[in-house]
């Protein structure tokens, strides 16, 4: 076991001291190893999740000429589809998509055709998948350059919990990899004797070295107790286990103490639903946790519950722990970490310290010396409400950083009601009249059985699809979606006609998480701007600049609303200065100058792309692409 | 009334397969009171995420317009419906009556211009699987 001190408010063990020296010297940024400049060889492009791309031939001045180049099609007739939360990969002159439905395709780049097509076993419409929420699965591939007489592979997960090689040059499974090329990861060890509950991937898994790491989508509506979250390591050679992270630490492990009255047996969740970051120079794992179970309420595991919501750094090779911070102590909210973590160097005195950036659905952004886990910007433990569900543990404090500030709203009184129209407003004021204004009692308001409006709601915040960074300006830039909702629990025992899950009768759901969004044909109640994109300089701290994301649909000229839950579809920014980025409900296609947020272009797209992240590679003709899936197409633009 | 009866014969392999006959929406394959009954499924069970205006909000899509059409294009109704039943309503997909999906059909095709005609939506799958969705009329003869 490691040794160093755990600080318990921190929540920061510093471990590995000894590499702290090591970062005075390695002022590198995360590299794009083996990578050409127009490849994008993984879901962020480089493993630290970046997503810059160096290409330049789109700039500033010709953006707003881009055309279409091409549509693939992701459906066919009488194969079912549905819209797809995917981002592909550019390697080695081959674009690599995987969609719904487990179906994984490599097309040609420059003119969208289908060169193979590969689909994996199972059975997406399932009573089961429906009850967990499968349906955007599928979210994105790994590559594996291969070695020896190995050719390389396309590694991805399914929601039946299988882990799948494909020759990249056939589609066909690596027979040398596991049991046909499958893995099959509902192994004793994880399912913590429930065999028959949930047990998936629905993001992506990640490559380095001969290694592949497994995230995991659990059932997180049942009780507390379920399959483990933790994150395992595979030989991509033989599919053989190398190593298990304890999300739930046992006995003798570091954060145990924080699972009160044994609660940590058979405990779920805490569990990585959506990408890792890797320092591949450093050889470490960033993995972004989310909530443990059940989401909102937490009756039945008293504490602080690590590793939930946390980052935590571990020795890709080994798994060993090396430091962790807890962002949101005993999650009664579904905050998670979706977004992965994004390493970058922070200027110190004239130095590059190299760091990496974490966020949860909450609007506050911490930075942390990614080889030690101290903090770039202070972290303060400040008081929160205290709620009264009978028997609920309260975590007196949350962290807070010092700086950057909050990108997003973190409270509500009826001050901040939204004044966008008169009628909106009246409707809105009836609305909240129904919850005594909201019982709003500031951040972190816990959901309570007369119910409370909280932020953000469980959709986030952010999500999956992440920030981009730009090193030359140093500026970390995400979209964030000012959701909330009224977060009512109600028992299961009083209500027992309410439609839905509950649960296994091993681990039977105690409460209804009942939920009223205030919205008033489709506008929140609350004061826009209701999403945004914001631009933070890391190497400052500060706000470099925030604007509207988008446009609410009928929302009078001017009145800068951002389009409602524009969260999901992440930007992607490249080295001539701007970014592309769908996500905005109003579903348009953008582009921005990344020094201003200045639009530069926009192209309405037929279906909305929500889940996807924009990439940028170099055709063998020559011309760049940003290719992004809308809903079952994916788009290819080009210059003309 | 544009029209084109089409009729497919392909010839897989070595041996003949017919496939059954193709009829496109825009052929009036739907009746006013099939897309009535399913405006009244639409308000029960859809409107809530989708809206009166049927231009959706948040992850809802908009299931009118270019949108609509483009994401069904060259798809079949039965896909259609096979996609309602798999995943709709949010909470509870294939909580409605297989009718109740097919007159929802008919209420789309109709909320996207697509003409009604003397015929039903047949309340049966491998049908349904024959009446061809296209971005427009266009082409169809």
């Amino acid at each position: 076991m490691q040794k160093g001190k755990v600080l318990n408010r921190a929540r920061t063990s510093w471990v590995y001291g000894f590499l702290l020296s090591l970062t005075m010297v390695l002022v590198v940024s995360p590299s794009v190893a083996g990578a050409t400049e127009g490849e994008w060889l993984n879901w962020g492009r480089d493993l630290g999740n970046q997503r810059h791309s160096p290409l330049t031939q789109i700039h500033i001045d010709n953006v707003a000429s881009l055309q279409l180049a091409w549509r693939y099609r992701m459906t066919k007739r009488g194969i079912p589809s549905r819209p797809a939360q995917s981002t592909p990969l550019m390697v080695d002159g081959v674009l690599y998509l995987s969609f719904p439905y487990y179906r994984v395709v490599a097309i040609e780049p420059e003119t969208g055709k289908e060169l193979w097509s590969h689909t994996a076993r199972g059975d997406w419409n399932s009573e089961e998948h429906q009850r967990h929420w499968t349906g955007g699965s599928m979210r994105g591939l790994a590559y594996w350059a291969g070695e020896k007489d190995i050719p390389p592979q396309i590694l991805f997960g399914t929601e039946e919990g299988e882990l799948i090689s494909l020759n990249a040059k056939t589609g066909q499974p690596n027979p040398r990899f596991g049991n046909g090329g499958i893995v099959n990861l509902k192994t004793e060890d994880v399912m913590n004797g429930f065999p028959d509950m949930h047990y998936g991937i629905g993001s992506g898994v990640s490559v380095y070295k001969h290694l592949v790491f497994t995230p995991v989508h659990n059932a997180d509506e049942a009780g507390s107790k379920g399959p483990a979250g933790d994150v395992r390591a595979w030989d991509l050679r033989t599919g053989e286990h190398v190593w298990t992270f304890h999300t739930v630490p046992r006995p003798g492990e570091v954060g145990h103490e924080t699972w009160l009255n044994d609660a940590w047996r058979r405990a779920s969740g805490a569990n990585p639903w959506s990408f890792f970051t890797i320092d591949e120079e450093r050889g470490i794992l960033y993995m972004p946790l989310g909530s443990a179970m059940n989401d909102f309420y937490g009756i039945d595991r008293p504490g602080d519950n690590l590793f939930s919501d946390s980052i935590v750094a571990v020795d890709a090779m080994t798994g060993k722990l090396l430091w962790y911070f807890q962002a949101v102590h005993h999650d009664l909210w579904d905050l998670d970490m979706p977004a992965p973590p994004v390493l970058f160097d922070v200027n110190r005195d004239g130095k590059a310290v190299p760091a990496v950036g974490a966020i949860t659905k909450f609007p506050l952004l911490f930075i942390f010396d990614r080889v030690t886990g101290e903090p770039l910007y202070e972290i303060e433990e400040r008081p929160v409400p205290k709620g009264s569900l009978p028997g609920e543990y309260y975590s007196p404090t949350q962290p807070f950083p010092v700086k950057p500030p909050p990108i997003g709203r973190i409270d509500f009184s009826m001050n901040d009601i939204a004044q966008v129209t008169p009628e909106h407003t009246a409707a809105c004021r009836k609305l909240l009249e129904g919850y005594d204004g909201g019982r709003n009692r500031g951040p972190y308001t816990p959901p309570s059985l007369e119910g409370a409006l909280v932020f953000p709601s469980t959709g986030g915040g952010t999500e999956f699809t992440g920030a981009t960074f730009d090193p030359s300006l140093g500026y970390y830039i995400i979209n964030y979606a000012d959701t909330g909702h009224i977060s009512t629990l109600k028992r299961v025992a009083d209500e027992p006609d309410r439609r839905g899950y509950r649960g296994p009768d091993e681990s039977p759901r105690l409460y209804w998480h009942i939920v009223d969004r205030l919205s008033v044909n489709g506008w929140p109640c609350w004061a826009p701007p209701w999403s945004t994109l914001t631009a933070i300089d890391v190497n400052t701290g500060d706000i470099a600049w925030q604007i509207p994301f988008g446009k609410a649909k009928g929302a009078p000229e001017g009145s800068n609303t951002g389009a409602p839950n524009s969260q999901k579809g992440g930007p992607t920014s490249t080295a001539s200065g701007l970014f592309f980025i769908g996500g905005a409900s109003d579903r348009m296609f953008r582009a921005f100058k990344t020094q201003t947020g200045e639009e530069l272009w926009s192209v309405q797209t037929d279906e909305l792309i929500s889940g996807s992240n924009p990439i940028t590679y170099l055709g063998r003709d020559g011309k760049q692409y940003v290719v992004v899936a809308a809903g079952t197409s994916l788009l290819a633009y080009t210059l003309p | 009334m544009i029209f084109r009866g089409l009729l497919l014969c392909l010839l897989v392999g070595s041996g003949l397969e017919v496939r059954a006959q193709e009829t496109y929406v825009w052929e009036g394959v739907y009746s006013v009171s099939q897309a009535e009954r399913g405006r009244t499924v639409y308000r029960e069970a859809c409107v809530v995420c989708h809206l009166e205006d049927f231009s959706g909000d948040g992850d809802a899509p908009p299931l009118r317009g270019r949108g609509f059409l483009v994401r069904w294009a060259e798809l079949s109704v039965g896909d259609l419906v096979a996609a309602m039943r798999a995943t709709m309503p949010k909470e509870a997909p294939d909580s409605l009556s297989f009718e109740a999906y097919v007159q929802l059909s008919a209420y789309l095709l109709s909320a996207n211009g697509v003409p009604s005609g003397e015929k039903k939506l047949p309340v049966d799958m491998d049908a349904l699987w024959n009446v061809v969705i296209t971005e427009d009329a266009a082409g169809v003869n």
